[in-house]
């Protein structure tokens, strides 16, 4: 290291002022004087002095500075003393040594002091007085000015050097990195490295780092505010850092709340998509329940530009169709569409075997006729839609509740009732005379509750259609049961006109 | 013959046999025996329009689809329901009288006497034609030949069935209804 290269052993100064004459006070004064002259000479000022104490009666008093300081400085040192003695001769003693070797001098003539000098530098080998003199040029600045290097080549020749040898002391002087960029390069570069490991550093970590910048050649001053660069760096990189995340955070905030109004409106378009296309339906609805095949293609196109997925375009068809054609809800998981394209085409016949069809779906797996315990279970929703398709569809001429209502206005008489729907021949007082199912009128100029017959509880149809008063009466039980706790709907006037009959 | 041997217990694999003997007789018998059971009825020998209606549609099917392969399709319930939806629309149940049979009957070859005009005197069961010569429809008839011997005098007859007894139509809508509804399923 460049601290263990420099020489050892500096030159020891004692200077003792000695001068019998003076008083204690006086003493001390000239003491001082001597202090602060040899402060003031340069690359003196941070030497460490030490002062000899002479006891007194009344204490002790200084009567001399202890100091070392390096072989080029002798020459100065001692020409500052005989200016003193010049100046105020004083009885002065003067030891300076190196190791072993001492020369000393009391003396109160500036002649004789300056006699001793070329024996001191004697002293000094010269080799160690050029690398000191580097190594404090070097030290003070970090690297070596031109005016210091003039210096140092004053220095060589005074001293008698080569040059090469006086290149190589002042290289090893110097060290590895020799000019002051180089120093603060390699000292931040070390510096980063700690605070990579820490940041801020820690009190023992700097002291370390500072030990470095000593041992560099860096002054201190200038690690420092290395450091405080370094420090104010990472201060605006982690604010940066902050600024950055923020701004981030915005416009990521930002890009939620696009994405949302971007949602939102693909909402609102696709709400707004899914009421044209519903629109489209119900005016492809409006005329016919079987759309012709143009309208389909139409609707298909608008379903697919508007990205409706089948499923939802099917349910929303089926909406539609319920809305305007009659629902066709069912408890017992029974198809009554077809049952309404049956009536919606005025086939009354078809829509009669269709009536038996569905409710055989719904209660006799085996399609055997309904016997009064199954009636009783007659699911009610079915029972509803049954009766609104063809109530719907026949103008309120046909349907469960006209038929209830035929019925309480035979003051409900089973034999009344079938005259009254014309299932049975109309003669009062002859017994009833039952008709063959297909001469029952299927036309909208049947009576009242003609349709839809019971076929589906009938065993036979042709040899006649004939219902007995008990399973009359048990229909219509369940007919009120489940059609009384119907809301009122509108009828139409035909329906409200009383039974002719 | 076959006939004396066939007993309640017949199942539809002895039908098989029957009917690929061509012995048809004895196989419209356990198709009788087969459909009472059916219908819990195995006692009573005879149908109601009431147990005609409740025939399990499964086994009218199967007992159809045998009587169809083995007599290449002039025998079956669905080759007289098929001649019976032909001729419903032109006949009104109505006229229905011993003068004016529903046609079906005449069709099948079930009436004693058709000429000059068909009457409805039934031919007595022994009398039908069990062999493939007969008229398509004319099997399986026991259905419609057995009878209480009170139904039977009530027909006309003569307390042993069908046999000289007048037409009966309810008992044939039964049949033709039942099997219409097994069609939709």
């Amino acid at each position: 290291m460049v601290r263990d290269a420099a020489p050892s052993s500096p030159l020891g100064f004692l200077i003792k002022v000695i001068e019998p004459d003076l008083s204690v006070d006086q003493l001390a004064e000239e003491v001082r004087y001597l202090y602060e002259d040899l402060r003031a000479l340069s690359g003196l000022h941070q030497t460490r002095f030490r002062f000899c104490q002479k006891p007194q009666a009344d204490g002790a008093v200084r009567d001399g500075i202890l100091f070392e300081a390096d072989g080029d400085r002798l020459h100065s040192i001692l020409k500052r003393l005989c200016d003193r003695l010049d100046h105020h001769p004083l009885e002065t003693l003067v030891l300076i040594y190196q190791g072993a070797l001492r020369l000393q001098i009391q003396t109160r003539r500036s002649e004789e002091l300056a006699g001793i000098v070329a024996v001191a530098e004697a002293m000094l080998p010269a080799q160690r007085i050029f690398l000191g003199k580097a190594l404090r040029y070097s030290r003070s600045q970090g690297e070596l000015s031109p005016a210091e290097v003039a210096n140092l080549e004053l220095l060589r020749q005074h001293l008698g050097l080569t040059a090469e040898v006086a290149a190589q002391l002042q290289a090893l002087a110097q060290g590895p990195y020799q000019t002051l960029a180089e120093k603060r390069q390699y000292f931040q570069q070390v510096l980063v490295m700690e605070m990579t490991r820490a940041c801020p550093l820690s009190e023992q970590t700097w002291e370390t780092l500072e030990e470095l910048a000593d041992n560099l050649g860096l002054p201190s001053l200038v690690a420092r505010e290395i450091y405080q660069d370094q420090l104010q760096q990472v201060q605006i990189a982690a604010s940066a850092l902050h600024q950055q995340k923020v701004a981030d955070q915005a416009r990521q905030e930002q890009l939620l709340i696009q994405e949302r109004n971007q949602q939102h409106q693909h909402q609102v378009d696709q709400r707004q998509h899914l009421d044209h296309y519903r629109a489209m339906v119900r005016q492809a609805l409006a005329t016919t329940l079987y759309p012709a095949t143009f309208d389909q293609g139409r609707l298909e196109q608008a379903r697919q530009l508007w990205k409706i997925n089948p499923e939802l375009a099917l349910e929303i068809e089926a909406d539609i169709k319920c809305e305007l054609y009659g629902p066709i809800a069912s408890e017992a998981g029974v198809d009554y569409s077809r049952l309404r394209q049956l009536l919606w085409q005025k086939d009354w016949r078809g829509a009669d075997q269709e009536t038996e069809n569905a409710i055989f779906q719904a209660l006799s797996p085996d399609r055997q006729p309904l016997e009064a315990e199954t009636i009783s279970q007659f699911p009610c929703v079915d029972l509803c839609t049954i009766d609104q398709l063809w109530h719907l569809y026949s103008q309120g001429r046909f349907g469960f509740t006209v038929q209830q209502k035929v019925y309480a206005h035979a003051q409900n008489r089973p034999a009344d009732f079938l005259r009254a729907v014309e299932w049975a021949s109309q003669s009062v007082g002859r017994p009833l005379g039952h008709r063959p199912y297909k001469s029952l009128s299927f036309s909208l100029s049947a009576p009242l509750g003609h349709l839809p017959t019971w076929r589906w509880c009938c065993v036979s149809l042709e040899s006649g259609y004939s219902l007995s008063e008990v399973l009359i009466r048990v229909v219509m039980k369940r007919l009120n049961q489940c059609l009384a706790s119907e809301p009122k709907r509108t009828l139409s006037p035909e329906d409200k006109k009383p039974n002719a009959n | 013959m076959l006939i004396s041997q066939v007993s309640q217990d017949w199942g539809l694999n002895d039908l098989v046999t029957l009917l690929e003997a061509e012995e048809w007789q004895a196989a419209d018998r356990v198709t009788q025996s087969l459909l009472l059971a059916s219908v819990n009825q195995p006692q009573t020998g005879r149908f109601s329009t009431l147990t005609l209606a409740q025939v399990p549609c499964q086994l009218l099917h199967n007992l159809d689809y045998l009587w169809v392969r083995a007599s290449q399709g002039n025998f079956g319930f669905s080759v007289q329901q098929r001649i019976y939806n032909q001729l419903d629309s032109q006949f009104d149940p109505t006229q229905s009288n011993w003068l004016n049979p529903h046609p079906f009957f005449q069709q099948v070859g079930w009436l004693m006497v058709s000429l000059p005009r068909p009457l409805a005197f039934f031919k007595f069961y022994d009398f039908l034609n069990f062999s493939l010569d007969a008229p398509p429809g004319h099997l399986p008839a026991l259905w419609y030949w057995q009878l209480s011997w009170v139904d039977s005098l009530k027909a006309g007859g003569f307390g042993t069935g069908r046999g000289g007894g007048f037409a009966d139509l309810a008992r044939l809508d039964a049949l033709m209804l039942r099997l219409g509804r097994c069609d939709r399923l």
